[in-house]
């Protein structure tokens, strides 16, 4: 099994599956019914520079996150 | 009608019910609730427009207002974006715990072949126990359908269950009625990318404000050139000068009709009569460019860009206290400030909203106020309309940087999804401009008539003389103006544009006009912006917001007047 990553580190273009959320649950809560939760796919599209929001896909939505809430989302990357 | 956000919602109560309900293409176009009436079982019933959520969870101050309307109506309308099921199938299984009466409209239907989606609804309206309707509210596609669905709206049985619970269930039901195909990526989708990507997304913003500038500038004079200024000079100038003869060429009614200013003949802009300036400067000066510019805004609004604008500077609008969403609010402002300080709604916190109305207020002009400063700034050359432009956005980002610093409290983080591109129809893009400008008519002009005449009465009974001796001092001294000036800046309280017209008939250098032009924008909101910041922000935060206009509009008259004199 891969070892789990910051989705802010994970390579554009990449995708993976969330493994846990380092998070208070009003934050988690926020991301959740945005599709954004434990279990779920979800492929990083890009990020902007100077620490930027990041940019992810999950299903047929693109939702961009903040780079702070970005690092607290730890993803283990697909084969 | 209940939904996630920019699902169509808006679009659809609209065709139901005749009533406009704004639309854009991105999350948070209602933030408070319209209701309209439809014909419902040989009677009429009133359906509630509730803005876009993405849980009965309140997060927001938008989404506390969603629950407590919900808990008000007796029929559910769940309106879904059907190619993208999963995250609205979230709310719906909330919706369908309450047990009320409830439909399923799976929107944007024509969408989901062409995203090489297929959807089995007979499955998907048994597995959660109620009618599924197929719409699309851009052509009014299944819209009679979802009408007579609702006399037979049913009560759903459905479990009680906690997050996770509902997202296993909403992943296993679209498992089961959804197939999705591989396919080519569409042309659209690419630029979807391309603009969004740092690199060349931050040199196409930079192409696509230079274009919106230029498109403004080409359908503004275009219009003004060979539709407006032709009428009113062939047309209305022979009637006014007839009326002009009748009247004696002075005196009271002639000063208030045709203008106290017309020792060197009439002019439309400078004359300042009700008849001359009073028709051509809201009907041929401003109009043009409100046109242009709701063309431009209606552009940028239903594209669907704005929301990739606001992730490309979010970092920048980190500085300055906000979050990237915030650029949303802060573009509406340039057609009226008043939407745009409602929208702040959806920034998170009171700091934020505080922050981001202020620099609206102070830094964004409206669009009468910019047509002004296109048409009569514009004059003197082009370089001291970018420069107002340039001078505005500096202030915007100090101003930001200083509040940032110096207010307690944090700056929320951004969560927010990116729409795909959307081409609206022509004939919505066209609702949508011919309603802003019938408003525009309707409100803004005869503000700005009243105004011309109130000018014109005070002129006659030498009031404007007092005004300028009291305020004199601070106008002459700092910021280099000619005492009367004061009149114009007072007035901007009631109409920025009309004010602006009556600093024009001062005779000033372009030096002057551009700091006229600049404390005008800043130094305070005009009545329907003050009222409004009072309801949004509350008294004190109004106040503390009117003393920081103050400041910063002496202030930065002061410096660039002084600027003016070490350079001219």
């Amino acid at each position: 099994m891969p070892i789990a990553i910051k989705l802010s580190h994970l390579k554009n273009g990449q995708s993976s599956t969330i493994s846990q959320i380092l998070l208070p649950s009003t934050e988690t809560d926020r991301l959740s019914v945005m599709g954004i939760y434990i279990g779920k796919k979800i492929i990083k599209k890009h990020a902007q520079p100077l620490g930027g929001p990041v940019s992810v896909q999950m299903d047929g939505s693109i939702v961009a996150l903040s780079s702070r809430l970005a690092a607290k989302i730890m993803v283990q990357p697909d084969e | 009608m209940v939904g996630n956000p920019n699902v169509g919602k808006s679009a659809i109560f609209s065709k139901l019910t005749g009533v406009t309900a704004e639309s854009s293409n991105y999350a948070g176009t209602t933030v408070g609730f319209t209701s309209g009436e439809i014909v419902f079982k040989d009677g009429l019933a009133t359906l509630l427009d509730v803005p876009g959520n993405y849980t009965l969870t309140p997060t927001s101050d938008t989404e506390r207002v969603v629950s407590k309307i919900i808990a008000c109506g007796d029929i559910i309308i769940n309106i879904v974006d059907a190619t993208n099921l999963e995250r609205n199938l979230y709310l719906t299984t909330e919706l369908l715990e309450l047990g009320k009466p409830m439909i399923l409209a799976l929107n944007m239907w024509d969408e989901v072949a062409h995203q090489g989606l297929e959807i089995d609804l007979p499955a998907l309206s048994e597995e959660l126990g109620i009618a599924v309707v197929t719409t699309s509210a851009m052509t009014g596609q299944g819209l009679k359908e979802l009408v007579r669905q609702l006399s037979y709206a049913e009560k759903p049985n459905s479990p009680k269950r906690n997050q996770d619970e509902r997202w296993a269930y909403v992943g296993s039901l679209v498992a089961k009625v959804q197939k999705r195909k591989q396919r080519q990526h569409k042309w659209y989708e690419r630029l979807s990318d391309a603009t969004v990507r740092p690199f060349p997304g931050i040199l196409i913003a930079f192409f696509v404000m230079v274009l919106g500038f230029l498109l403004v500038r080409f359908i503004g004079e275009g219009l003004i050139n060979y539709l407006f200024d032709p009428i009113f000079e062939s047309w209305w100038l022979p009637v006014v000068v007839k009326l002009g003869d009748v009247l004696g060429g002075s005196g009271f009614w002639y000063d208030i009709l045709i203008g106290y200013n017309t020792t060197d003949g009439i002019d439309f802009v400078t004359s300042f009569g009700l008849l001359t300036s009073g028709l051509y400067v809201p009907f041929a000066l401003i109009l043009p460019y409100i046109i242009a510019f709701y063309i431009l805004l209606g552009l940028l609004e239903d594209s669907g860009y704005l929301p990739r604008l606001a992730v490309l500077l979010d970092s920048l609008m980190h500085k300055v206290g906000l979050h990237g969403y915030a650029i949303i609010p802060t573009f509406l402002a340039f057609g009226c400030n008043v939407p745009a300080i409602i929208g702040t709604r959806v920034l998170g916190n009171d700091r934020a909203r505080f922050i981001a109305a202020t620099l609206v207020a102070i830094a964004v002009p409206c669009a009468g106020l910019q047509a002004m400063i296109f048409g009569l700034i514009g004059q003197y050359g082009f370089q001291y309309v970018l420069l107002i432009y340039g001078i505005l956005a500096l202030v915007w980002l100090v101003l930001g940087l200083i509040l940032n610093k110096v207010m307690k409290g944090y700056t929320p983080e951004l969560i927010m999804e990116v729409p795909p591109y959307r081409l609206p129809p022509m004939r919505l893009v066209l609702t949508k401009l011919w309603r802003r400008i019938r408003d525009f008519i309707k409100e803004a002009v005869p503000v700005m008539v009243l105004a011309i005449l109130a000018i014109n009465i005070l002129i006659s009974f030498g009031l404007m003389d007092i005004i300028g001796v009291i305020f004199g001092p601070i106008v002459i001294n700092i910021l280099g103006l000619p005492p009367e000036a004061a009149v114009p800046l007072i007035l901007g309280a009631l109409r920025k544009d009309a004010a602006l017209g009556i600093m024009a008939t001062l005779s000033l250098t372009a030096g002057q006009m551009v700091v006229g032009a600049l404390v005008l924008a800043m130094i305070f909101p005009c009545v329907a912006v003050f009222t409004v910041m009072f309801k949004e922000l509350g008294p004190r935060r109004m106040l503390l917001s009117t003393l920081l206009m103050l400041a910063t509009a002496i202030i930065v008259g002061g410096l660039v007047n002084l600027g003016f004199h070490i350079f001219s």
